[in-house]
């Protein structure tokens, strides 16, 4: 397939699902395993719903064990699971196919698809929900199960579910969405210190290994660079989050300060967005990791778009230190061509600018200060006010789906809103990164040494300080008046 | 949850999933390159079947 064919077949599977699960929102009332009195999704909620589960955000302006039937967790939340990170591997092969050898070609999406899902997704998934049902995470078709009495005489009923299928796919395929409100704090989503920390092994499998194949394919030290940057974008955000200490307020006792950083942190460098406390227990400085991570996106990100982000960064580095040593920028001894380089500047530059511009809007159009409630005082909106609104967008924009707001977001603005963020910041930079690997896939390679290495310490060095310059050139300015002077 | 030293939970942690990765990794490298994967013939027979199904 040629990059267009590729991203048309993934455009046309991911919009065909969203369709279907849009739908299965709107009518779950009348669809079986409906409750008494189980209404259907608003068209906002029911539309933002289906943009944020096929689009890997997992953005929840709903209470899932309140509004959601059993068939619309398992159809429209656990099915599209396995559809979003599926399309976003699919793109992330092609991508790297790009890079083996001139005219390799970019594969077939839905060879790639329908391999990923079911050789890899699937399998590991279907383990892992055995392994958490064995440590208490339930699986069933029951919606309820009423036990005992409580100390005060009374029936208690809990909320149940496919929780175990839900957890796994929502961990391994970075989806974040939990079947709960409260998501992974709720103990039937992660029961004890054992599961949270067996999820985040989950959550780093995939885009740990994203360079491991790339430096099998490519060499070796390409990879390993790759790699290094990544696990060195982790450790500055973990590191900056625990400078100061996090809670008590908001966290999950069973878990502590450390374990909820750490499930959290490690969540949302990676575009999970799965959180097992509240975010408003956690410090100005954690919140500033987590932004941190939702601004570079490729620390180490999600599965396939992660890596992909990284070689835009790797794009990006190549050019302008080419710049500054006045080489012709080339990678793997590829000359980077000026539309590359407008492709990939372009692709940093979609992301402030669909977090900022929303931002503004919500503000200036009163939709921000409506929902901020205790945080608006008198005519002026708090720190954490801004905050909780830049969150907001920034956790769409990059596909992430962590947010403060909740449920207290089910309103039209936003829902649309959002909805419209997760669509652009999703598509726009796939489909820019796929014009990058056609672009590539079609160059010819010298029988030269690069000018400039792209592995080794050096390169790994300056790979890290120019991400992290170019994210603060953009976002530190918001960051001050947000988190950092919470 | 008994308590577990936070050092103790990153070395497992990060071992576990680089370990894994690498695994991960190799299995992913060898479905880009289109190169025989382990168990390469009942995989292929489901794939196969997925394929007709569409």
């Amino acid at each position: 397939m040629t990059w267009k064919e590729y991203l048309f077949a993934l455009l046309l599977t991911d919009g065909i699902v969203a369709a279907i699960i849009f739908v299965i929102f709107l009518i779950q009332n009348i669809l079986p395993t409906a409750n008494l009195g189980l209404k259907g999704l608003s068209v906002d909620l029911a539309f933002n719903n289906a943009i944020s589960f096929i689009t890997n955000t997992d953005l929840q302006h709903y209470a899932g064990d309140q509004q959601l039937s059993i068939l619309s967790q398992m159809i429209g939340v656990t099915f599209p699971m396995f559809i979003a990170p599926a399309s976003a591997m699919a793109a992330g092969f092609a991508f790297i196919r790009a890079f083996i050898r001139k005219n390799f070609g970019l594969g077939n999406f839905y060879v790639d698809f329908i391999r990923i899902t079911i050789t890899l997704l699937l399998p590991v998934a279907f383990i892992s929900s055995l392994l958490l049902m064995f440590w208490g995470v339930p699986q069933t078709l029951n919606s309820s199960v009423t036990i005992g009495r409580t100390l005060e005489g009374y029936k208690q009923t809990f909320t149940i579910g496919p929780v175990a299928s839900l957890e796994s796919i929502k961990m391994l395929g970075h989806n974040g969405g939990g079947f709960f409100g409260s998501n992974s704090a709720h103990p039937f989503e992660n029961p004890s210190g054992f599961t949270n920390i067996y999820e985040v092994f989950l959550i780093l499998i995939i885009p740990l290994s994203f360079p491991i194949a790339y430096g099998k394919l490519v060499g070796r030290g390409r990879g390993v660079a790759i790699l290094i940057a990544m696990i060195i974008g982790l450790g500055t955000m973990f590191t900056l989050a625990l400078i100061t200490r996090s809670g008590p307020t908001g966290l999950e006792t069973r878990f502590g300060s450390f374990g909820s950083l750490l499930f959290n942190v490690i969540s949302i460098a990676t575009n999970t967005g799965a959180v097992n406390s509240a975010l408003t227990g956690m410090s100005p400085n954690a919140v500033t990791s987590l932004f941190l991570g939702m601004f570079v996106q490729a620390i180490p990100g999600a599965a396939g778009t992660g890596m992909m982000t990284m070689i835009v960064y790797v794009l990006l580095t190549l050019f302008i230190v080419g710049l500054m040593v006045g080489k012709t920028p080339e990678y793997m001894s590829m000359k980077i061509s000026p539309r590359d380089i407008k492709l990939a500047v372009f692709i940093f530059l979609v992301h402030p600018a669909l977090i900022l511009i929303p931002t503004v809007i919500a503000f200036t159009t009163g939709n921000a200060q409506a929902i901020l409630d205790n945080d608006v005082q008198g005519e002026k909106v708090t720190h954490l006010g801004y905050t909780k609104t830049l969150y907001e967008y920034t956790s769409a924009a990059a596909n992430n789906g962590s947010d403060y707001f909740g449920t207290s977001a089910n309103t039209p603005f936003w829902n649309w809103s959002t909805g419209l963020v997760m669509l652009l910041g999703r598509f726009v930079p796939l489909g820019l990164m796929l014009a990058i690997a056609g672009s590539f896939t079609a160059k010819d390679r010298k029988e030269v040494i690069e000018p400039i290495k792209t592995e080794g310490p050096l390169f790994i060095s300056v790979l890290v300080i120019m991400t992290f310059l170019l994210t603060a050139l953009t976002f530190f300015p918001f960051l001050v008046i947000g988190p950092l002077s919470m | 949850m008994t308590y577990v030293d936070p050092i103790v939970q990153i070395t497992v942690l990060f071992g576990g999933s680089l370990g894994a990765a690498i695994l991960f990794g190799l299995y992913i490298a060898r479905m880009i390159s289109f190169e025989m994967r382990p168990l390469e013939k009942p995989l292929a027979k489901i794939e196969n079947g997925f394929f007709r199904l569409i």
